[in-house]
């Protein structure tokens, strides 16, 4: 139900996307945000404060993360960070937006734009 | 305070201030944790700044749209009143005991306070239009090569397509008017025009 309302819904910016993806595995703070996007995309995508914490606040307001309330590891970390985590319409936001770039991808692949049976 | 944390947070100057005060610190913090000394990456913060800065104060706008509709609405009062008020006595011809606009125009004719009165009267329906489209429709380029370009009206409230209706409404008598008093000499059949 959700996932074919989530279908429905507008592409996600590559920030939400991205935070999203970050927050898939654990909770983190912005700075981790930023430091798990840069490693994934190696450093083609590097987020700003101002673009972080835009989409961050987005987000919050939309459902899709929340303020973790619990500290991974509070002693080896500054307690003025704030921690977040995804929702489960986050989560669900997230597999219908990976399955819609699937879908694309496999449609590439039939256009011959992306090589057959690779992955 | 290093002199590049003071710098920062002179350029969050560019955020509505209700975001600085909930995100400014989280954002400073963001920044020391990045913080490099070289010249692109001065450029990459300033680019970011300048984009989500101008992202964020569009966002309060049009979180305040009901008061920008307002605000325009009130605008439209004046030039609304002068249309009004001249159909109802010139072109219908229903004597009105007092018409305000000219007992001001008679009051401004011949100074150059009837320029602006002029002005004021034009340009106000072209105000409140812009202050309402502005806020209540957003342009955005087509996700693909098929769509040009994408138009979404936003939440619009019944005051904003009033006060676009309107101003349009008006703009077309006032359009309508100009034209057709100035007919006789566009068509050369008045000589002292």
């Amino acid at each position: 139900m959700a996932e074919s309302s989530n279908r429905k819904a507008p592409p996600l910016t590559p920030a939400v996307f991205e935070i999203l993806l970050a927050l898939a595995d654990q909770d983190r703070h912005g700075y981790g945000i930023m430091r798990e996007v840069e490693r994934r995309t190696a450093g083609v995508l590097k987020l700003g404060p101002g673009t972080m914490y835009g989409s961050i606040k987005r987000m919050l307001e939309s459902g899709l993360i929340e303020d973790s309330g619990d500290r991974p590891d509070p002693e080896l970390d500054d307690d003025r960070r704030k921690y977040y985590r995804l929702t489960t319409q986050g989560r669900q936001t997230a597999i219908a937006e990976a399955n819609r770039l699937e879908r694309q991808v496999r449609q590439a692949r039939e256009k011959n734009l992306l090589p057959k049976g690779v992955r | 305070m290093r002199i590049s944390d003071r710098l920062f947070q002179l350029m969050m100057i560019a955020y509505p201030s209700r975001f600085r005060s909930e995100y400014g610190s989280l954002m400073m913090r963001q920044f020391r944790d990045t913080r490099g000394g070289d010249i692109r990456f001065w450029m990459w913060i300033a680019h970011d700044t300048a984009v989500s800065g101008t992202r964020e104060r569009l966002a309060e706008w049009r979180g305040h749209m009901s008061k920008i509709a307002l605000i325009a609405a009130l605008i439209l009062v004046l030039p609304f009143g002068f249309v009004l008020v001249n159909v109802l006595q010139y072109e219908i011809g229903i004597p009105l005991p007092w018409n305000p606009y000219d007992s001001v125009y008679a009051q401004v004719r011949g100074t150059s306070w009837r320029f602006l009165f002029d002005a004021v009267i034009l340009f106000s329906p072209v105000a409140a239009l812009l202050m309402v489209l502005f806020t209540q429709v957003r342009f955005s380029g087509g996700q693909d090569k098929a769509v040009f370009a994408r138009v979404e009206i936003l939440r619009a409230s019944t005051l904003a397509y009033l006060v676009v209706g309107t101003s349009l409404a008006l703009l077309s008598a006032m359009g309508l008017y100009l034209v057709f008093e100035n007919l006789p000499c566009l068509l050369g059949q008045q000589v002292l025009c």
